[in-house]
Order: structure tokens, then sequence, then C-alpha cells
């Protein structure tokens, strides 16, 4: 065997640059399996933080109030009942009735029904919502 | 690697043998020319180099020639053997060059012969002022104790016959070492590049550890895909939603009158009113624009729209 020491010597790199492969291709294929979980579970977490820093805020029934606040009490019926709010407004003008949207649009209810009718110059407006 | 093959002292009146096992062969002063000289050289290379020119007019033939060369305490040892006639010597004594590791001269082994060695009936062999010489047995004392030789040799360096057991495979020392290095650069390059794959990985199962730390009800997999579930319901509908509302007010134009919305949380409906033929035309026409809206009436004066959510 002495005859072929070099050989063998060189045999035994081979073998050992052998297994580096494999290691790094068994690493490579382990992370390209797991990279896509990682970076969906990545992904799913910051959209549902996101999401839930909207849709779950805690304000919500303070940011209701203050849109209630818009137009005059006397054209305003309001019932909130823990997390749910029933509200009807009549004798809306347009400018009113659009302000009252856009107000309500920016908080993050989810609207149940909204039912809107004109009557001769003025609007009126039905809500259901939850939070 | 250990060498175990005996050391068989080879001589032109030694008897055949008959072993096929792997020796070593030691040859006597018979099969070599030899000079021993106190030359100031640092390395055995340029000693190998100038071995020729020290043989010159020494041998009887010029030609077929090899030299080895070592350090022997100050002095260097210059040997000059005929390859040829080595092996020829190797196989008249039943010696086949396959079973031969390395050839080693006696010189080698001057430090063991200090007491005599015999040979056969005639001679022995001796060391003469710091040379392994052949000497006649009636020039030593009748007192004289012989010594035997060693079974392996102790000397690193040897002589290798071409084609013999103990030469060199395919590969010589520089090209293997070569190819090693190479070899070796790789395997370093792919463990370098494994790891940074493992270290990727961990970065990212870290950042995902880190973002659960901020809402640990988020741990399980489950629960966390429910929840993303249920939100992302809710931003998409409501998002539908508002922007339906957004889609409507942009269909409001002079002459056009919207009396009546409906939003359930399936459909969202709305009525235009509109002042004449040619501005109902024209919101017809907007409504064409805008595909999601579909047309459910329409009247001399007015149209009612619809958006499923």
């Amino acid at each position: 065997m002495s005859k072929y020491k070099y050989e063998l010597i060189v045999l035994l790199s081979f073998m050992v640059m052998g297994g580096a492969w494999f290691y790094k291709h068994q690493q490579s294929l382990h992370f390209v399996s797991q990279k896509s979980e990682l970076e969906s579970s990545i992904y799913t977490l910051q959209e549902v933080i996101a999401l839930k820093d909207i849709w779950g805020t805690k304000s919500i029934s303070k940011q209701l109030d203050r849109v209630k606040g818009i137009v005059p009490k006397q054209k305003v019926k309001w019932s909130k009942k823990g997390k749910k709010l029933t509200a009807s407004f009549h004798d809306l003008t347009p400018k009113e009735l659009n302000k009252l949207l856009s107000k309500l649009f920016n908080v993050a209810v989810q609207i149940e029904t909204l039912h809107i009718k004109r009557e001769s110059s003025s609007y009126s407006m039905e809500l259901k919502c939850k939070w | 690697m250990r060498n175990n093959r005996e050391l068989l002292l080879v001589h032109t009146s030694m008897a055949p043998i008959r072993s096929k096992a792997r020796i070593d062969v030691m040859l006597t002063p018979q099969h070599y020319t030899l000079k021993r000289e106190m030359i100031p050289l640092k390395y055995r290379h340029q000693a190998q180099k100038i071995a020729p020119s020290l043989f010159d007019g020494l041998l009887e033939e010029a030609e077929g020639y090899a030299y080895f060369v070592y350090k022997e305490e100050d002095a260097w040892v210059f040997i000059a053997y005929h390859p040829e006639t080595i092996r020829s010597l190797l196989q008249s004594k039943g010696i086949r060059l396959e079973q031969v590791g390395k050839i080693f001269f006696a010189q080698q082994a001057k430090s063991k012969l200090e007491t005599p060695l015999k040979l056969d009936e005639k001679y022995a062999l001796s060391v003469v002022e710091s040379v392994v010489s052949m000497v006649p047995l009636q020039c030593l004392s009748q007192e004289e104790h012989f010594t035997t030789l060693p079974k392996q040799c102790s000397a690193s360096l040897g002589v290798t016959l071409k084609g013999a057991g103990g030469e060199e495979g395919i590969l010589s020392l520089p090209k293997a070492l070569g190819f090693v290095a190479i070899f070796l650069s790789f395997a370093t390059m792919f463990i370098v590049e494994g790891h940074a794959y493992q270290k990727e990985e961990a970065t990212q199962a870290k950042r995902v550890d880190a973002l659960v730390e901020t809402m640990p009800v988020l741990q399980s997999k489950l629960q966390r895909e429910s929840i993303f579930k249920k939100y992302k319901t809710i931003d998409t509908q409501e998002r539908k939603k508002r922007d339906s509302i957004k889609q409507l007010s942009k269909l409001i134009f002079k002459g056009v009158v919207l009396t009546e919305v409906s939003l359930s949380p399936t459909k969202v409906k709305a009525t235009f009113v509109c002042d004449n033929t040619k501005t109902l035309q024209r919101l017809l026409d907007a409504l064409k624009e805008n595909p999601s809206f579909k047309l459910l009436e329409k009247k001399v004066d007015s149209v009612q729209v619809e958006r499923v959510l």
C-alpha cells in the first residue's frame, strides 16, 4: 500500500472535499425548504401585527364618540352596546353627510349595514357597526 | 507508514532465496562505489547535483549509473550504483523486483557494523576508516565475535529501482500535494458556504422568534394563521365597502343626485337620479368605465347600480 500512499492521501482529501460538498448541499437544500416557510411566517406575523393594530385597536369607542359630535345632537340617535353601535341620523345636509362618512370610514369598525336616503333636500342615514 | 519489511543483506556469494515476502535489500560494497567527502554543502539536493562529477574516471562504464547521497556525521557520503547490475543481481538471487521495497547500502549500517558481520567463509563486513568494507576473515583476529544484521533497517533514506515494490505510485509528491491543496481549498469553500446557509437560516428563525415575542399568542402556527385569516377577511371586506362608497361619490357630478345607498355585508346598491337624458347617458358612460358596479335597473331619469362584495 505504501507504493500508493500519495494516491491514498489525494483520495482522502478528495473524500473530504466530497463530504464538504455534501454538507453544503444538505445545508442549501434545508435552507431552501426552510426559507419559504420562514419567510411566510415572517410575512404572516408582520401582517397579523399590522392588521391587529388596525382592526383590534382599543380606542375605537372613543373615535366613534368623536364621529357622533360632528352633527348636532338633535339629528342623532345613538345606541352603543358593548362593541356594537346602532345609530341613525336625519336632516343631514350634503356637507354633513360627506364629513360624517369620511370620518366614519377612517374608524376601523366593521360596517354591518349602512342605509342612506335622500328626503327632499336632506339626507337620512342609518348605521349598524361592530368592532 | 511504518515499514515492517524484513532486511536482507545481498552479496555475490549468497545462496538464492525462495521467500516471496516483501523485503528491503541491503547491498554489500561489492555492488556500489563510495566516496566520503567533507564538502561544505548544506542541502542534500546540492550534494546530489555534484555526485556524478565526483566519480569521474572512477567508474568502469560512465553511463547507466545512479547516485545516492546522504550526510554521515560531518561528511557527505556519495554512492554510485548501477541499477541494471543490481536488478540482475537480485534476479540471480531469486528476488523478484516486485517484492523489493527499498534498497539500502551497507555503509548506512555503519554504526551496527563496528563489530564485523560474517558474510561467508572468506569475508566479513567491517568498518575500515569510517567506510564499511569487505574484509577477509583472515585479517580479523581468531577471537573476533560477529554481529548479525538487524531485522529492519533504521535508515530513512534508500533507493528504489524502477519496477520495484517500493517504487512511487502514479503521483509524485509535488503533484499529490497540488491535488490535496486544490481539494482541501474546495472543501473549505464548501464548508464556509454550508455554514453561511446555516447562519442565514438561524438569522431568519431569530427574526420569527423576535416577532413572536412581541405577541406570544402567535407562538402557535395554527393560531397565527387563524388570527391572520380572521383579520385579513375583515380587512378585505371593509376596504371593499369603503372603496364602494368612494367609487359611488365619483359618479356624482352636475345634474346627478344620489338618492339612495344601501350597504350590506354582501352588496352595495345605489340609486342615482339625473335631470335629463344627456346627463343620464353621461352617467351610463361613467358606469361603463367602472366595471366594479353593474347596472341593475335603468329608468327614464334614474339608474340603480349594484356591486357584489
